[in-house]
């Protein structure tokens, strides 16, 4: 699926029609597309009028249920920025957008759980998916984030997301073939010397590469399942990273 | 009955009915001071969206007793929720009622909801979407446009819109209940809601 075809979910999206996978698609490509936040936030408000048409008066016991409740529910914080110098860096850049990297680096991370190819138990699984989602953040956070977007073969076509000042870049796989059971995907930092592998991926999957400077690529390669040391093939997309 | 009459004339003029107002200005000041935790701010609020909020779950759900359940999830969740609300992102009305629809929507899609899926809505219902509704004159402005508004759409559009809306399907299912292809629901959808969007003169 193109960008252009992801656009074309805004409706679905706005109005919860989506099935998981391609809300996860979806919401990856909302995070370099802000045409398509405000489409959605229009739909989205289109569809409340909807169900303001439909309203229906609830009795009394239902109000005094619901108030019993409200008394006896402790109310959630505010939105704090995790640490200091995020903190710093999002109240320099435009706070609509800031936010909107936010929600964008929690959905990717969510996103970033699904990575295949390693079986990790579960704690180890979780703090590493925690740790990816300061990460990202960080790097969506930076007022130094450019985006890069490229189209590659079989119609793929992938968004990196680079900081030069954190030195780590996010690449988001927006549409990447499906290799099968017996193949993966495998990000590799090119450029530099032999290319070093970031990680295995799988389609609208988000993933943090480290160390990387202007100048360096990252491209997406097909291997044999579990992955490889080196690559055993061309690139299917290649990324600079400006 | 006549004076609302007369309110409807006017809103033909008058788009206010839909676009941010004073209206909005008073909701967003309510949930301020909800996040402070002002209960009786809260019951304010539960006064003008609680009524829309049961009545879309239990548009998508249909049983009475899960729609209950359900619409006081999200009222509690704008409770506890309140002080994350940010006006820059949308009203409060869209807010809460897209909590509220994609509450009721993950209940329809839970698998435990799955028996109850038959007894949903179908084709045969969608012509009756203004029933049982909620009387109050500000609603009854709202639903006027609104039932105007779907009626400018075309019949692929209106009844993509209203099984996807009303109906809590996914795109795929409506593509199978209409016996559409994919494509063509995804954009009808979104068309649709473009198009209401423009007529309602709705602003995110």
């Amino acid at each position: 699926m193109n960008g252009l075809d992801l656009h074309t979910l805004t409706g679905a999206y706005a109005i919860d029609a989506l099935e998981p996978g391609e809300r996860a698609a979806f919401v990856a490509h909302l995070a370099g597309c802000e045409s398509c936040t405000q489409e959605v936030a229009g739909l989205r408000a289109t569809g409340a009028m909807l169900g303001l048409a439909v309203a229906a008066a609830p009795d009394e016991q239902f109000r005094r249920r619901l108030m019993a409740q409200v008394r006896s529910t402790r109310q959630e914080p505010p939105l704090t920025t995790p640490r200091a110098d995020t903190a710093g860096t999002l109240r320099r850049g435009n706070p609509t957008s800031a936010r909107m990297w936010l929600a964008v680096a929690a959905a990717l991370v969510v996103l970033a759980g699904s990575l295949g190819g390693l079986a990790l138990r579960e704690q180890q699984r979780a703090q590493s998916m925690q740790q990816a989602a300061s990460e990202v953040a960080s790097v969506l956070a930076a007022p130094d984030a450019r985006t890069v977007s490229a189209t590659g073969a079989q119609g793929s076509s992938a968004r990196v997301i680079m900081s030069a000042s954190k030195g780590s870049a996010v690449f988001v796989g927006q549409t990447l073939p499906d290799v099968g059971a017996g193949h993966a995907l495998q990000l590799w930092v090119l450029g530099d010397g032999l290319p070093r592998s970031v990680g295995l991926l799988n389609p609208g999957t988000a993933i943090v590469a480290h160390d990387v400077k202007p100048g360096l690529r990252l491209g997406v390669t097909v291997e044999p399942a579990g992955g490889s040391r080196q690559p055993t093939t061309a690139p299917i997309i290649q990324l600079d990273l400006a | 009955m006549a004076a609302s009459q007369r309110r409807l004339g006017l809103v033909k003029d008058a788009p206010s009915a839909t676009s941010p107002s004073l209206e909005q200005r008073a909701l967003e000041d309510l949930v301020r001071r909800v996040a402070l935790g002002d209960e009786a701010a809260f019951e304010s609020l539960y006064e003008r969206v609680g009524p829309a909020v049961l009545g879309l779950v239990r548009r998508v759900l249909r049983d009475p007793a899960q729609s209950e359940e359900v619409a006081q999830e999200v009222l509690l969740e704008v409770w506890r929720t309140a002080a994350r609300f940010d006006p820059a992102r949308g009203s409060v009305t869209s807010w809460v009622m897209t909590m509220a629809h994609a509450r009721a929507v993950d209940r329809v899609r839970s698998a435990q909801a799955s028996s109850d899926r038959d007894q949903r809505v179908g084709r045969r219902d969608l012509g009756r979407e203004f029933d049982e509704v909620y009387e109050s004159v500000e609603l009854r402005l709202e639903q006027q446009a609104v039932r105007r508004c779907l009626g400018g759409l075309t019949g692929l559009q209106r009844e993509a819109v209203q099984l996807a809306y009303y109906g809590g399907y996914t795109y795929k299912e409506v593509g199978e209940l209409l016996d559409v292809p994919l494509g063509t629901v995804k954009t009808r959808l979104r068309d649709g809601l473009i198009r209401l969007r423009d007529c309602l003169g709705v602003s995110a």
